[in-house]
């Protein structure tokens, strides 16, 4: 027990100078770049999520835009319509896209493998079509933000972009932590074993469907409240901006298999990887995005589990063990024989 | 009160019937030995009576309690616990993780028992040296291994047997059939598929051997073997009972 809680407490330890070191940042940096740091956390959220869904459970979704969407509208309506403080307005947004989790599900879920992936793209193009054709939310016009709500969130452009900075990263915060739980539980082990081996994981006592329809509405949730720091960052949203199947989830996806899927360092690399690469092929045009599909192609060929998977196999180092380690509590009584040789 | 009763069950994929109309009565702590060709429906039964597949008609009863249309997931925690004969192991967890998983769904364990659990297993079916592999890397003989492991971290009352003697060597089939033979002692029982047959017939207590979704002949392994019918299916392969 001893080498695990000393893992655990120094992954808490670096987990925390990070964090620190992350949310000073806002004090040091230039507006544009809060906001570019507020852009990459809201990526760093949604690789998380997906690589919850798609790395842990084996659920791969294309259509976690929908909840995106949903969650940015719902957290408009929340600040425009009822006039909720912008956290409280991103809780609603949380809870729109859980709504309608729940409401797809049963749809979905009879669905498999790649049918579930063209499901939840209907999903999303579903949930696009209602919003671009209610009128009340700007029909396909979109909807923005009155500045004078805006001035409410903070009275200055960087006090705002402070604000929602702090709101992004206690966000991403609550999607680590609660991933990092989820793993080290019971339920951690049983969504990768469904992802392993579905008819086997229903042998040894776990109910499948309980399980990733759970885990499908929490990062729902998740996904809603990073709809509503979506909308808050930009304060102008469209239907095709707020559901794009590009920036919400292809980007999200590159970002995971390039960072390593089903390891929950994978998406923190990837998007340091991707954000590197954006600012160092800015100059290049559409070129840059074809730089992007090349790399993300080799590195499916060359290094199947991205770039902290190829790591850890020459390193054995984790930075995040979520895996339960045999030895260090098995080997527990050989760890009381020196005790009882000073003894004699 | 039998540990296991079958009762008129029938099931059959499209033209191929795995079983038709068949009855069988599992006494508690019995080796019920299972034999007859390939395709016959042996490891099918398996899957009916573990909850993997439902049958078309008739019921299955375990401790006079009918689990007719129970799934898997209910029978493994009545105590049910099964080996794949095409191992299934959750290819990207470790050997160990593979046991923890089964010990505290199935097994119903907390934490720290079942950790203690798995530990014990491992030991006895001799896979501790593999415990923190990948156990999508293991070779076919230690995934059968893993089989049986993550089957008894279960502490199954009924155990559901599907080849895994197969491509043992002798030192190793040996050992099985006496481990085998110490897990019936401690209660289990054990219904076993198996085509090394002189490795089955060691430990069973009864012989039954099925084909086309009847039960061909019951009783003794000699009085079993001896049978013309079964005689007649092993075909050629008679020396395979020397
Ligand atoms: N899910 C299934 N769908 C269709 N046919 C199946 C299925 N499972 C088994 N079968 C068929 O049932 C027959 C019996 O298979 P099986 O029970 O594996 O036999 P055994 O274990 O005795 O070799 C085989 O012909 C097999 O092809
Ligand atoms: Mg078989």
């Amino acid at each position: 027990m001893s080498i695990d809680l000393k893992m655990t407490v120094s992954g808490c330890i670096r987990v925390l100078v990070a964090v620190t070191a992350i949310a000073s940042l806002p004090f040091v940096l230039a507006t544009a770049n809060i906001r570019l740091g507020t852009e990459i956390l809201i990526l760093l959220n949604l690789a998380m999520l997906w690589n919850l869904l798609a790395g842990y459970a084996g659920l791969v979704s294309v259509g976690q835009q929908a909840f995106v969407g949903l969650g940015a509208y719902a957290t408009w309506m929340a600040l425009v319509w009822f006039g909720f403080p912008f956290w409280i307005a991103v809780a609603a947004g949380a809870l729109a896209a859980g709504l309608a989790a729940s409401a797809f599900a049963p749809f979905l879920f009879r669905l498999q493998g790649a049918t579930f992936a063209i499901g939840t793209w209907v999903m999303a193009e579903i949930s696009l079509l209602v919003i671009a054709n209610t009128s009340a939310v700007g029909g396909g016009a979109g909807v923005s933000v009155p500045a004078r709500i805006a001035r409410e969130i903070a009275p200055d452009r960087a006090g705002r972009e402070s604000a929602i900075f702090w709101t992004a990263l206690m966000v991403a915060l609550v999607v680590l932590l609660s991933s990092y739980l989820l793993m080290r539980s019971r339920w951690g082990l049983a969504l990768t074993a469904m992802r392993d081996e579905p008819t086997a994981s229903e042998a040894v006592g776990i109910n499948t469907r309980q399980v990733a329809v759970s885990i499908f509405l929490a990062v729902a949730v998740l996904t809603g409240a990073v709809g509503g720091l979506i909308l808050l960052a930009k304060l102008r949203i469209t239907p095709d901006s707020a559901f794009s199947l590009f920036d919400w989830t292809a980007y999200t996806i590159f970002i995971v298999v390039i960072g390593g899927i089903g390891r929950l360092e994978g998406p923190i690399i990837g998007t340091a990887v991707f954000f590197t690469l954006r600012v160092l092929l800015a100059d290049f045009g559409p070129v840059y995005l074809i730089i992007l599909g090349v790399l993300g192609i080799a590195v499916m060929l060359f290094a199947p589990k991205g770039i902290w998977g190829a790591v850890q196999t020459r390193t054995a180092f984790s930075a995040l063990p979520v895996n339960w380690p045999f030895r260090s509590i098995a080997i527990q009584p050989n760890l009381k024989i020196p005790a009882e040789e000073t003894k004699q | 009160m039998a540990h296991l009763e079958l009762t008129g069950l029938c099931k059959a994929y499209g033209a191929i019937c795995i079983a038709d109309r068949m009855s069988l009565s599992v006494p508690e702590a019995q080796v019920l030995g299972i034999i007859g060709p390939n395709g016959a429906g042996k490891s099918s039964l398996f899957n009916m009576i573990s909850g993997d597949v439902q049958p078309d008609a008739g019921t299955i009863s375990i401790s006079g309690r009918d689990t007719t249309g129970l799934p898997s997931r209910r029978l493994a925690k009545l105590g049910v616990g099964r080996t794949y004969q095409i191992p299934r192991p959750f290819g990207g967890m470790t050997v160990f993780e593979n046991l923890l998983v089964a010990a505290r769904f199935a097994g119903g364990l907390g934490a720290s028992d079942a950790r203690k659990k798995c530990g014990e297993v491992l030991e006895a079916t001799e896979l501790s040296h593999l415990t923190d592999e990948t156990a999508g890397g293991l070779r076919l003989l230690d995934r059968k291994r893993l089989e049986l492991s993550r089957a008894l971290v279960t502490d199954p009352e009924l155990l559901l047997l599907d080849e895994i003697a197969g491509g043992l060597t002798d030192a190793e089939c040996i050992s099985l059939v006496a481990f085998i033979g110490e897990l019936n002692k401690a209660g289990i029982t054990i219904l076993w598929i198996e085509h090394v047959l002189h490795a089955l017939i060691e430990v069973a207590h009864r012989v039954i051997a099925v084909n086309a979704g009847q039960i061909l002949a019951d009783g003794s392994a000699e009085d079993v073997m001896a049978s013309k019918d079964v005689r007649e299916i092993y075909l050629g392969s008679a020396e395979a009972l020397a």
